[in-house]
């Protein structure tokens, strides 16, 4: 394509340029950017319904919980940017959460925070060494996983000895912290530092442009000399690492642990993915928009809630948005 | 007798009109069917601000093959998509025997007889053959009966003299010549009035070439327009009966047959005058090093005990047929595909196990053969896809990588001429020749000892092969070795030292100085050792 452009042709379909002028503008939006449009439009919604929901207490609670999904699906960016999916998400979550309780006795809140993170940061090394050496299909491999860990937990932890939260838990996470004369939840700071340290490991890094090579063309990479298999498990180990951190920031913040804690973040952590401009495919996605996207389901699950319509339609209406998203991700590409 | 062409760009409004008055002429009588069966009116296409086509307009008539020429960007295969139904223009009209095509779907188009076979090939790779060629009339999908499907396919190949194609195998299995050869098959084997064909021959053979040729004249003999998009000047003197040359979008020029010369249609097609030149390949003044490659009895799946030697600074050509192990030969090469050999250094350095990371380390450079799946990212930057080799997991990468790099980026794209609004701009963005380019300019500057290249040069217009060229050139100079396959033994026998050609897996002959001519190579290359 010669890419010296024209000047568009004056007096000539008026419509049909200012349109045009209209999809060039949107065009330059950053991707990222649309799930935070869209969580600002349910938030005003929120208010026309509840005025109290136009508040900032109102904002924070909500940002407190999409701040936790939003943890929980950072490692779920890394594993779907890469051209994969992570679905041991929610059983890496519970088996951190109840690591992490398990040795603060003997390691101390330190140790057992470490502990925790490595066993994540193990079950991704196993997903990714299957996935990239075996060539295994990255759904089946990370299903596979998240059925073994299950077991796992159930024969491995004590249910009823675990009720002690550790302080350092829910200092990171449920502590309050005053600010412009509210209080924010602690995981709020924390998550975001999180999210930005990430996007700066994807944007600015090699390991992270490698890493959108490897999801957008891996036969590309591959021979261009790029250690792919590599790329692939250390993106799976660090998915794992991060799925452990959101197993311990939700027990700090929940302050309870249950064999399904973590059940919520299967489907939860794909919509704030897919929702947050990711493409399922690999080779598109960012922490931003990760986070857009579940400050998106966050809201959604407040104005859920105020309605009083329960959890189950909550699911319904979770699965209903990756439907839709990716429908129209789908055109966009075809178009 | 009246030229259809003067009514062309000068008088855009008239084909249609002359339509019906010269279909009842005489003046063509001997094709019987004279009538312009396709018509363009000024079609118009923008891709955002960017102007694909201007307003071109173009009447192929019954029995003739009507040629599309014109550099990469400038517009031919969008107007052949445009033709083809593929895609809609924004403004202009295409009519098929006076019919107007007016809903832009392939599917319409093809009931009107409109067959086309593009570049980008359209086979669905996991498919059979057989699957495949069924495709377009959707009984694939309406019913599986994959006895009825074979035979029906094996009928279609042995009637368009394709009997070495098995029906049964899946189309990706099958090398990039073959590919095409099917999705040409699938263009003529339906009920065609018009056939487009968008550089459908860039990966055939001489012998696939001559393939094509028979099948576009039986197509011509029955009455049928064929519009041909090629770059190959040699194949459009011997099939075009008439052609329109495209720059930048618009019509610039008209010719027809025995009417031009290489040279009128090269500076037509580039706005200035051009001639077709090959650089000479540089003096070898580095031959004292250790070799850029040296290589003994190499082994892999389709290669056998292939031994060769680069000088640094020299140019190795590999010619032959496609399938007979060139691809194999420079995957290997690359450490993309597991081989063997009795003694293997690069750059003096002892090989033991290859792969591409490693080849990057010892000093080698890898262009492949498909620029699309291959080479580059489609969706990512124009720099950070010439970054590709060159990040590493602990440096910087995305815009400060960018930033420090910028330099040699600058030289890079400079240096071959590559046409990009900067290193920002999506590499999928840019024309087919460009494109060529980036995954070549990786290895400019970057202190390589060898570097494969996999046919760059194919599918790509004059200007951004004799870009290529000189760059090639210029990187032997600087004392790399580069080995280089070509489909084009012109390229072969100008620009390289020397030409090893393979048959069957194996060397066939080796020629150079004197006995370095096309005779040779193709002559080697079917198998017929050149006397020396």
């Amino acid at each position: 394509m010669s890419t010296v452009a024209a000047p568009p042709r004056p007096g000539t379909d008026t419509d049909g340029d200012a349109q045009h002028r209209l999809t060039e503008a949107l065009r330059r939006v950053p991707a990222a950017a649309w799930p935070l449009v869209v969580f600002a439009l349910l938030f005003l919604i929120g208010g026309i319904v509840r005025p109290n929901l136009l508040t900032l207490e109102a904002l924070w609670s909500t940002a407190a919980f999409a701040m936790i999904v939003a943890i929980a699906s950072s490692g779920q960016t890394l594993a779907v940017i890469q051209g994969g999916i992570d679905l041991s998400v929610p059983n890496t979550v519970t088996l951190s959460a109840l690591t992490f309780l398990s040795a603060v006795d003997g390691l101390g809140a330190f140790g057992a925070f470490v502990a925790a993170i490595a066993a994540g940061a193990v079950v991704g090394l196993v997903n990714g060494t299957i996935i990239a050496k075996l060539s295994l299909s990255p759904i089946v491999t990370t299903i596979a996983m998240n059925g073994f860990l299950f077991g796992v937990v159930l024969l491995t932890f004590d249910f009823s000895q675990l009720t002690d939260i550790p302080r350092f838990a829910s200092d990171i996470t449920s502590a309050k912290i005053a600010f412009l004369g509210t209080e924010v939840a602690a995981v709020v700071p924390v998550g975001l530092g999180l999210l930005l340290a990430l996007q700066a490991l994807l944007s600015w890094t090699g390991w992270g442009r490698a890493l959108f090579l490897v999801g957008a063309a891996p036969d590309v990479a591959r021979l261009a000399g790029q250690p792919v298999d590599r790329i692939r498990i250390t993106a799976y180990m660090l998915s794992g690492a991060l799925a452990a951190f959101a197993g311990i920031v939700i027990v700090g913040f929940y302050a309870q642990t249950s064999t399904g804690m973590g059940a919520p973040y299967l489907l939860g952590s794909v919509a704030a993915v897919v929702v947050g401009g990711a493409s399922i495919f690999g080779g598109r996605g960012s922490m931003i928009g990760t986070l857009g996207g579940a400050l998106v389901l966050g809201q959604v699950a407040t104005l859920v809630a105020v309605a009083n319509l329960g959890v189950n339609i909550q699911q319904l209406i979770y699965g209903v948005i990756i439907l839709f998203v990716v429908a129209l991700y789908g055109r966009r590409a075809r178009a | 007798m009246t030229s259809p062409t003067s009514t062309l760009p000068g008088a855009p409004a008239t084909p249609v009109d002359a339509a019906p008055a010269e279909a009842g002429g005489a003046s063509l009588g001997h094709r019987g069917d004279a009538a312009p069966v396709l018509v363009a009116e000024n079609l118009t296409k923008s891709y955002g601000a960017v102007h694909a086509v201007r307003d071109v307009s173009l009447a192929c008539l019954g029995g003739e093959v009507h040629a599309l020429v014109g550099e990469n960007g400038a517009g031919k295969s969008t107007v052949a998509k445009m033709l083809a139904g593929a895609v809609v223009p924004d403004t202009g009209l295409v009519r098929v025997g006076g019919e107007p095509l007016s809903s832009g779907s392939v599917r319409t188009a093809r009931r009107h007889g409109v067959q086309c076979a593009f570049q980008e090939l359209a086979l669905v790779p996991d498919w059979t053959v057989a699957e495949n060629l069924c495709l377009p009339d959707g009984s694939s999908l309406r019913r599986f009966a994959r006895g009825r499907e074979t035979r029906e396919a094996e009928r279609v190949l042995a009637a368009l003299d394709l009997e070495h194609i098995d029906p049964r195998r899946p189309v990706h299995e099958m090398p990039l010549a073959d590919r095409q050869q099917v999705e040409i098959a699938r263009a003529v084997s339906g009920d065609v009035k018009v056939l487009i064909l968008d550089e459908a021959s860039s990966a055939l053979t001489p012998p696939g070439v001559e393939w094509l040729f028979a099948r576009i004249r039986e197509l011509t003999a029955r009455g049928a327009a064929v519009v041909y998009v090629s770059h190959r000047l040699g194949e459009i003197r011997e099939i075009a009966d008439r052609g329109t040359v495209l720059r930048d979008g618009a019509v610039v020029s008209d010719f027809q047959r025995g009417s031009w010369t290489d040279d009128e249609l090269i500076s037509s097609m580039a706005g200035r005058t051009a001639a077709r030149a090959f650089p000479a390949p540089p003096a070898l003044e580095h031959a004292d090093g250790p070799a850029a490659l040296e290589v003994e009895g190499l082994a892999g799946e389709a290669i056998h005990d292939v031994s060769l030697t680069v000088a640094p600074g020299e140019i190795l050509g590999i010619g032959g047929l496609q399938g007979h192990g060139q691809a194999e030969l420079l995957r290997s090469l690359w450490g993309a595909e597991p081989a063997t050999a009795r003694t293997w250094r690069v750059a003096g350095k002892a090989i033991r196990r290859l792969d591409p990371v490693r080849a990057v380390h010892a000093g080698i450079g890898f262009v492949p053969e498909d620029r699309k799946r291959e080479g580059l990212a489609l969706e990512m930057g124009v720099g950070e896809n010439l970054l590709a080799p060159w990040t590493r997991p602990h440096e910087r990468g995305g815009a400060p990588r960018l930033k420090r790099e910028k330099g040699w980026i600058d030289e890079v794209l400079g240096g071959l001429s590559v046409r990009t609004r900067g290193a920002k701009e999506r590499s999928g963005a840019l024309s087919g020749g460009n494109q060529q380019k980036l995954v070549f300019g990786r290895w400019v500057g970057r202190d390589r000892r060898l570097v494969l290249l996999h046919d760059p040069t194919r599918g790509i217009d004059v200007r951004a092969k004799q870009e290529l060229y000189d760059a090639i050139v210029a990187l032997a100079r600087e004392g790399v070795g580069v080995v280089w396959f070509s489909t084009e033994v012109e390229e072969l026998v100008h620009v390289c030292h020397r030409v090893v050609v393979l048959y069957r897996g194996a060397v066939a002959d080796e020629l150079q100085g004197e006995r370095l001519t096309a005779d040779a190579v193709v002559g080697a290359a079917v198998g017929r050792r050149a006397v020396a």
